[in-house]
């Protein structure tokens, strides 16, 4: 692997000469090789302000409650609950907790389709229309970082970049061993401009939330990463932190998709090495998605929990945009205020690349739906019939992880646990820019995910 | 380019056959007609064999003809085969390059061998002096034969030596003697896969490590310089380093694997050229060199692992 300084935002003489002779005061910069451009769509959605909800018109909400180790709900049906109370919670130390999107009373506790999740647990409210905040606690000073993850599992923070991994079990790693920040803004799928607007719009608040978790931790660096095609958010993001005398590094990242892939925004950023199937705790970075560094902040210093998240809407229909949603708002509220055109066909959730077709028509939002997409004949066309491979390498080309698809689809094709094994199946990310390559459209990425949990399941 | 890339494998055999209209045509300029009439007959062969072999193996007609493969192999063997050779050898040259070579090992994308050279490989070995009859004339005696003229010399046993020729004078006449005249298709190959390569259909590493390796042991094998560089433009040198040699599906799939497998070609069709007995050097250096592709990748990879470490840097 090839690593070597890459310029950022400021190329002067000056810094180059200083990073040559003197002590480096940047870290060196990794490249990785692979990746793909793709077509953005970002301009259909990012020319709008975030827009709010009317909270007097708000239809039913179903909350889910996710999570490896759910919340238990904690009110009664027919109680009256406000916005931002607890609704469930738990013991353990990896239980995330729920809160109450807005105020009203809870009128059932059933399971209900969640739109990147499945079927889960869920408190269902019916809003009074009021919006009326319960008790607030704002955390406001700089505490131990057991203390703030014990204060994020409170809050309900969970990773809200796809993941949801809970933010609490990230921050209680090895504080002694972080030096360095790494926040992801990259959003390198195509149609998704949540994190953008977020960036553009609330560029301070962002700004802040790092500062406070670098004082947490104690970190020597702490860097965002965007993509490049997103200047507007760059610029907001520098003005911000030069504003706030912040030390937050604004860094450019590769216009590659998948650049914001856990170890590649590693790599790009701090140059460091992740190994597959190792946190980045271990090569001493914490890495959060930038929305997550929002909520955070929010949190912290305003005692909101994560009650509400920015979702993107676009695609076919008529007035794409971001709205700030709360969390368990039914999907079809949301399209309906969108405007779907009637020759969509499905809704996709999440991006075109690593999202999927929405199943149930009455699922909410949930904290990690990103994005719906009104699909079209135009914008998504139709899978064409796998044909064989004719090993062109294409798929070797594009993989960010290095590894070679093709001979991975073999193997899985041919339930072959060793030579799965041998390729390195446990490296591949999912991101599927080889089945997006592929001139036979072979579905390499989908047979990974498969092989992957075969692979889970035996063991 | 980028937006001209082929990206489903019918428009990348497509691109392989707009590539090697400028060869074929240059070709056909100095050898006449039959040219392209071998080429038809290869191409309306190799489309009978191949439906013939996907209905035998029980796969849809429309998928398997779809990819156009069948376009791109018989093309090749047309051009492959030396000029004249008879009809019933080019049918035969086909059934073993797809029948046997591709549709014997699972079908596109699963075999080892280079089908076309597997194909013209068995003919060229087992029927040799009916293939070159005499010694190969350099001089395009074939140029003023019409397409019945070309026809009815295909529908014969043995090739159809070109004794004829020697005695004419058309060569004189045209000014043909020019000792580069005989040998111009190779400007239009070299075109042709410069144009597959900016496409990204291609890899430039064969082609340019079996270029080294072919000068080197020319020069080993004590020709001059200039002499070994005329030898890339002799017997459709550039056509089998830039459409046969670089086929994806039989050459490594690493850099450096395909690098050796280059290497490893051009001296072997060197010696074949120097030492051996058939005329054929190209295709048993390309078929040498397909059988030890498993290998080659597996040096490439033990040598330059490019993978993400598995384990803390």
């Amino acid at each position: 692997m090839v690593t070597f300084t890459r310029s950022t935002s400021s190329t002067s003489v000056l810094s180059w000469l200083r990073r040559l002779f003197g002590k480096s005061s940047r870290p060196q910069r990794g490249n990785w090789r692979g990746g793909v451009k793709l077509v953005g769509h970002k301009s259909l959605s990012n020319q709008t302000p975030i827009q709010r909800l009317n909270a007097g018109k708000m239809p039913p909400l179903s909350v889910p409650l996710r999570g490896r180790n759910p919340p238990e709900a904690c009110v009664e049906v027919g109680q009256r609950v406000r916005k931002g109370e607890v609704i469930a919670w738990g013991e353990g130390e990896d239980v995330v907790w729920v809160h109450a999107p807005t105020s009203g009373i809870i009128t059932a506790l059933e399971t209900a389709p969640v739109a990147d999740l499945g079927v889960i647990d869920s408190v269902q409210i019916t809003p009074d229309g009021l919006d009326e905040w319960g008790e607030r606690q704002p955390l406001g000073r700089v505490v131990n970082s057991a203390e703030l993850a014990d204060f994020a599992l409170r809050m309900g923070l969970v990773g809200l970049g796809g993941a949801g991994f809970p933010t609490g079990l990230k921050l209680q790693g090895p504080a002694e061993e972080i030096d360095t920040l790494l926040i992801n803004g990259a959003e390198c799928e195509p149609f998704i401009t949540c994190d953008d607007r977020l960036m553009r719009e609330r560029a301070g608040e962002i700004v802040a939330a790092a500062d406070y978790l670098a004082a947490v931790f104690k970190v020597e660096r702490v860097c965002i990463g965007v993509e490049p095609n997103k200047p507007e958010a760059l610029a907001r993001l520098r003005r911000a932190a030069t504003a706030a005398g912040s030390r937050l590094e604004v860094c450019a990242l590769p216009h590659r998709y998948p650049a914001g892939g856990q170890p590649l925004l590693v790599k790009s950023l701090s140059g460091r090495h992740l190994p597959p199937g190792h946190l980045p705790a271990e090569v001493g970075a914490m890495v959060l998605n930038v929305a997550t560094v929002y909520a955070l902040g929010r949190a912290v210093f305003q005692g909101e929990p994560l009650i509400s998240r920015v979702v993107t809407l676009t695609g076919n229909v008529k007035h794409a945009g971001n709205v700030e949603v709360p969390i368990g708002l039914p999907v079809a509220y949301l399209l309906q205020m969108a405007g779907v055109r009637p020759d969509s066909r499905g809704v996709q959730v999440g991006g075109p690349m690593m999202g999927r077709l929405l199943e149930h028509d009455d699922a909410v939002v949930s904290k990690t739906t990103n994005c719906l997409i009104a699909r079209s004949e135009q914008l998504f066309s139709p899978r064409p019939d796998a044909t064989p491979c004719i090993r062109c390498n294409r798929c070797i080309d594009v993989c960010p992880m290095a590894l070679q698809p093709l001979h991975l689809f073999a193997a899985a094709k041919q339930n072959d646990v060793r030579r799965l094994q041998q390729e390195r199946l446990s490296a591949c990310i999912e991101c599927g820019a080889c089945s997006h390559v592929c001139p036979s459209h072979l579905p390499l990425r989908d047979s990974f995910r498969q092989a992957k949990r075969k692979l889970r399941g035996r063991r | 380019m980028s937006l001209l890339r082929p990206e489903t494998v019918r428009s990348i055999m497509l691109a392989v056959v707009v590539a090697l209209l400028p060869g074929t045509a240059l070709y056909a300029y100095q050898y006449g007609v039959v040219v392209w009439v071998q080429t038809g007959w290869c191409i309306l062969f190799a489309l009978l064999v191949e439906g013939l072999f996907l209905s035998m193996r029980g796969q849809p007609l429309r998928h398997g003809l779809g990819d156009m493969s069948w376009l791109v192999s018989g093309w090749i063997m047309g051009r492959a085969l030396s000029l004249m050779t008879p009809l019933w050898l080019m049918l035969l040259a086909t059934v073993f390059a797809l029948g046997l070579a591709k549709h014997g090992s699972g079908g596109l994308g699963r075999n080892r061998l280079n089908p076309v050279m597997a194909g013209l490989g068995v003919v060229a070995v087992v029927f040799y002096q009916l293939l070159y009859p005499a010694p190969a004339w350099p001089q395009p005696w074939t140029l003023d034969l019409g397409v019945f003229e070309v026809l009815n010399l295909e529908w014969v046993w043995r090739a159809t030596p070109p004794h004829d020729a020697i005695a004419s004078a058309t060569p004189l006449a045209k000014g043909l003697l020019d000792e580069a005249a005989p040998y111009l298709s190779w400007a239009g190959y070299l075109g042709g896969g410069l144009l597959l390569a900016l496409l990204r259909v291609i890899r430039l590493e064969i082609p340019l490590a079996m270029m080294a390796s072919s000068v080197l042991t020319s020069m080993l094998l004590g020709h001059t310089p200039t002499e070994a560089l005329n030898g890339l433009t002799l017997g459709g040198w550039v056509f089998a380093a830039f459409f046969i040699a670089t086929d994806p599906v039989t050459s490594p799939d690493r850099g450096l694997g395909r690098v050796l497998f280059g290497l490893l070609i051009g001296v072997l069709t060197e010696c074949i050229r120097a030492f051996g007995l058939y005329p054929d050097g190209l295709c048993f250096a390309v078929l040498a060199g397909n059988l030890l592709v498993p290998q080659l990748d597996w040096v490439a990879q033990r040598c330059w692992p490019k993978s993400w470490k598995g384990r803390l840097a």
